[in-house]
C-alpha cells in the first residue's frame, strides 16, 4: 500500500471534527473529496468516528469520582504498608539466618561429642544395670554450657541486627 | 516516625503530607472535576478499542486508580489538563495491552454481541451497527490509532505519547488503518444501497 498524502487533509479533518463538514465545507473542497481517494477515506472514516464518539459518550455510565478516589486511597495505603513491611521482613529473614548458622556450626563442631554421647546411651540401654553416675559421666556438660552461650550470643546478634536494619530502613 | 502515621486514612482521605503518595499532584475536588471531564472519553476509547463494555468499565477504574497512585503523574496545575489526560490514556493503553497479552479465554477475539445488535433504529445503535462490525475486523492497534486520531482528535505526536509508538510511524500506520476501514465501510454500505 503506497502512502499518499493530500494537502487538503488538514482542512477536511478540522471541518469533520467540528461537525461542519457537509454544511460549511466549500463546494470545491467537497468536489475534491469526491475525487481524491485519501480525502474520501478521511471523510468517510472521520464522520463515522465522530458519530460513534457522540453515541458512545452518551452511553457511558462512569462510576462516581468519590469511589475511584477512595479506591486509590486504599491502594496507596496498601502500597505504603508494603513499603514499610519490606525491610521488616528482610530483618526477620536476616535474624533467622543469624540464629540458624551458629546453631548449625555448633552442632557440626560438637558432632564428635554428640556421637560419643549417643553411643554411650546405646550401651546403657543394652546394660541391665542403669547407674545414674554413668549418665552424668556420659553427658556433655561442658558442651551444653557452650551451646547455651553461643545460642544467647546468636540471639543477641540477631536482635541487634534486626533493630539496626529497621532504623536504617526508616532513615532511608 | 511510627509506621501507622505514614499511612493515609482511606475513609477520610486525610494523609500525612510527608508520606502521601496518592494524588500528590491533585486534591479531591480537582480530581472530581478532572474525572467529570475525562471519564466518558476514556470509557469511549476503551470500549471501542476493546469492543467489551465490561472490560472498559474495569480498565477505566484501574486507570484512574493508577493515575492517582502514580508519583510521577502530571500535575493539573503545573503540566495542564492535556498532559494529565494523555498520561491517563497512556495508562489505559498499557492496561489494554496487558489484557491482550494475557493468555485466557476472554480475548479480543471474543465478540460482545450485545454491543452490536442493531435491533432498534436509534441513533446510538445505528452508529454502533455502522462502526462496530467494521472495527471488529481491524487489529487492536489500528482501532486505537483510529479512535485517538478521529474521535479524540489527537495529533500524531500525542498519539505517539499515548501508544508508545514512534511518532514518525504513526502517520503511515494511521493511513493504512484508515484506508482499510474505509474499504470495509464501503463494503458494508453497498448491500444496503446507501451512500455517505
Amino acid at each position: 500500500m503506497t502512502f499518499v498524502s493530500c494537502t487538503c487533509e488538514k482542512e477536511i479533518r478540522e471541518l469533520v471534527e467540528s461537525g461542519q463538514w457537509s454544511l460549511a465545507a466549500p463546494p470545491e473542497l467537497k468536489s475534491h473529496a469526491a475525487q481524491c481517494r485519501t480525502c474520501a477515506d478521511l471523510v468517510l472514516v472521520a464522520t463515522a468516528f465522530q458519530r460513534a464518539r457522540t453515541t458512545t459518550l452518551a452511553a457511558a455510565k462512569p462510576s462516581t469520582a468519590g469511589a475511584i478516589w477512595w479506591r486509590a486511597q486504599l491502594r496507596s495505603r496498601q502500597q505504603a504498608f508494603q513499603r514499610i513491611q519490606r525491610p521488616l521482613i528482610g530483618a526477620q529473614v536476616f535474624a533467622l539466618i543469624a540464629v540458624l548458622v551458629p546453631i548449625i556450626g555448633f552442632i557440626a563442631f560438637e558432632s564428635r561429642n554428640l556421637v560419643a554421647w549417643f553411643g554411650s546411651l546405646g550401651k546403657l540401654s543394652q546394660s541391665t544395670q542403669l547407674h545414674a553416675g554413668d549418665l552424668s559421666a556420659s553427658s556433655t556438660s561442658g558442651s551444653a554450657s557452650g551451646f547455651i552461650f553461643v545460642l544467647a550470643a546468636a540471639a543477641m546478634f540477631a536482635l541487634v541486627a534486626g533493630v539496626a536494619l529497621y532504623f536504617d530502613a526508616e532513615r532511608k | 516516625m511510627p509506621w501507622d502515621l505514614a499511612l493515609p486514612n482511606p475513609l477520610t482521605g486525610e494523609a500525612d503530607a510527608t508520606a502521601q503518595h496518592t494524588a500528590a499532584h491533585m486534591d479531591n475536588s480537582a480530581f472530581a472535576a478532572f474525572y467529570e471531564r475525562s471519564a466518558r472519553p476514556l470509557w469511549a476509547y476503551l470500549v471501542r478499542a476493546s469492543c467489551d463494555a465490561a472490560l472498559a468499565d474495569d480498565l477505566m477504574q484501574e486507570s484512574y486508580v493508577r493515575f492517582l497512585c502514580a508519583e510521577r503523574a502530571p500535575s493539573l496545575n503545573q503540566d495542564g489538563e492535556v498532559a494529565a489526560r494523555l498520561y491517563l490514556f497512556r495508562i489505559a493503553t498499557n492496561l489494554l495491552h496487558d489484557h491482550w497479552r494475557r493468555p485466557r479465554a476472554a480475548s479480543i477475539d471474543d465478540l460482545p454481541e450485545e454491543l452490536f445488535t442493531a435491533a432498534s433504529t436509534t441513533a446510538q445503535t445505528e452508529a454502533q451497527a455502522e462502526l462496530g462490525p467494521a472495527l471488529l475486523s481491524m487489529k487492536p492497534r489500528e482501532r486505537q490509532l483510529l479512535w485517538l486520531a478521529h474521535a479524540e482528535g489527537y495529533s500524531h505526536r500525542e498519539i505517539a505519547q499515548v501508544t508508545g509508538l514512534a511518532s514518525a510511524s504513526i502517520r503511515l500506520l494511521l493511513f493504512r488503518a484508515r484506508r482499510k476501514l474505509a474499504r470495509i465501510l464501503r463494503q458494508q454500505q453497498q448491500p444496503a444501497g446507501g451512500s455517505q
